[in-house]
């Protein structure tokens, strides 16, 4: 009796061992390769699309409002730009990414306009390309965010608050089938979640195809999402 | 000469008499009107505050640190060496000044005169994805939000005080001076007066850049009353 209440005992120790590797600290048996942030730029917009008008309904003059004439009472002066520019020259000396063999983000379009009060879907902002000599797995997990902050910033957020930001990956040229599960950007820091993983010196380019739920209280503004996509040797 | 003399007194006596006349006969107050010459100046003084220079770069393996065209108070926002596929701020890279007397305030816009271009001409980066803009603070990190600055769709100056590249440091608008995109709003006030606003940049270059180059462009700023 003594030794089958032993063996359960090791039994609910193995189990509770498989339980423990095959949950969240996964890395802890991999070896990181490389990590890249992938910043994307959200522009939230007024969820009408109506064109800015003063509070008084007329709406607000263009640029053309130049060629108000002046002389008209009530006198309308309206100061000239003639020479009015000032510039800023910009210059740096960019180097190769000596990671880029191994992991690496494909930009397509990653500024992003999305309306308030509403989801839209972005086909394929970006592509992420991964290779290695062994088996490996991609993970993903939004920058900077993590379990002891209160909120969090959108529109990725901080855990326990879901993302407003969520994935779904297709080949290349592909787009989601009508219907197709969006993964939530994972939002409590690393381990995150596993993007896609690939046979050894398998080298694949994946689509990220993303959709962003702008809440209706969400102030019209810029906004940046940055995730950290990462390779791991498995 | 005695003569002359003489005729002079008596024009000024006879201009005297006939304005005493005059004064007497109207009385009342004379109205004077006129118009102010409305006015805007703009200057950008780059590299404008203690600090300035490139941020960031984390996980590059290398520490930015800004390249010799950067000086106080002016110069260029040189970035330095920077690794592609990171992230990159510059700190107070530019610093706009504004002074207006028209009473309904003004309106900036800043777009590149060009995209970026490399030395050899042989690869050109589009500004709208390698360079970001937003107001300066002190609390500003390469993941900050900001936002893209675009290209212009209308002519860099060529002709005027090129760079190495032979990119303009004006923008000709279509239809005149003071024509720029909404899109290229950067910064507004309502009011009148002589007004600063700081700016920081961000950098982000993409993975694809295969050999070490060096790119420039040049951000053009344009001031226009509302």
């Amino acid at each position: 009796m003594k030794r089958i209440k032993n063996l359960g005992c090791l039994a609910l120790g193995f189990i509770a061992l498989l339980i423990a590797l095959s949950g969240k600290d996964v890395s802890a048996l991999e070896t990181l390769i490389t990590a890249k942030e992938v910043p994307l730029t959200i522009i939230v917009v007024a969820h009408s699309y109506a064109p800015a008008k003063r509070a008084n309904g007329v709406q607000v003059a263009g640029i053309s409002s130049y060629d108000v004439p002046m002389g008209i009472l009530p006198p309308t002066v309206i100061a000239q730009t003639t020479g009015q520019q000032g510039n800023t020259p910009v210059k740096f000396l960019a180097k190769p990414d000596p990671s880029y063999t191994y992991l690496h983000e494909v930009p397509i379009n990653t500024t992003l306009t999305a309306p308030q009060g509403a989801t839209t879907y972005f086909p394929c902002p970006f592509e992420i390309y991964a290779y290695y000599t062994t088996p490996y797995n991609v993970t993903d997990w939004g920058y900077g965010t993590s379990t002891q902050a209160s909120a969090g910033t959108f529109p990725i957020l901080n855990y326990p608050t879901n993302s407003d930001m969520s994935w779904a990956i297709t080949a290349v040229g592909a787009t989601p089938a009508p219907g197709a599960h969006y993964t939530l950007y994972a939002d409590s820091g690393a381990p995150g979640q596993t993007a896609f993983s690939g046979a050894k010196s398998q080298a694949q380019t994946q689509c990220l195809n993303l959709s962003v739920t702008v809440p209706l209280t969400q102030p019209v503004g810029t906004y940046t999402a940055v995730i950290q996509y990462n390779l791991y040797s498995t | 000469m005695r003569r002359i003399v003489l005729g002079l007194g008596l024009a000024i006596a006879a201009a005297l008499a006939d304005g005493a006349v005059s004064s007497a006969a109207t009385g009342g107050a004379a109205k004077a009107s006129w118009k102010v010459l409305p006015s805007i100046t703009a200057t950008v003084t780059p590299n404008y505050a203690t600090g300035y220079g490139p941020q960031g770069g984390t996980g590059s393996g290398s520490t930015p640190a800004a390249g010799s065209l950067a000086v106080a108070g002016g110069g260029t926002v040189d970035f330095g060496t920077i690794v592609a596929g990171y992230q990159y701020i510059y700190k107070y890279a530019a610093q706009l000044t504004v002074k207006t007397n028209d009473s309904t305030g003004y309106k900036v816009f800043a777009e590149g005169s060009t995209d970026f271009i490399d030395t050899t001409h042989a690869t050109t980066l589009t500004m709208n994805s390698v360079l970001y803009w937003m107001l300066s603070s002190a609390s500003n990190t390469q993941y900050s939000a900001a936002t893209p600055f675009q290209s212009t769709t209308n002519t860099g100056d060529t002709a005027y005080n090129n760079n190495a590249n032979g990119q303009g440091q004006n923008i000709t608008f279509a239809g005149g001076l003071g024509n720029p995109p909404s899109s290229a709003l950067i910064y507004s006030s309502s009011v009148d007066g002589t007004s600063t606003q700081g700016f920081d940049y961000q950098i982000r270059v993409p993975d694809s850049i295969t050999t070490t180059d060096t790119f420039t462009a040049v951000v053009v700023y344009t001031a226009v009353a509302n």
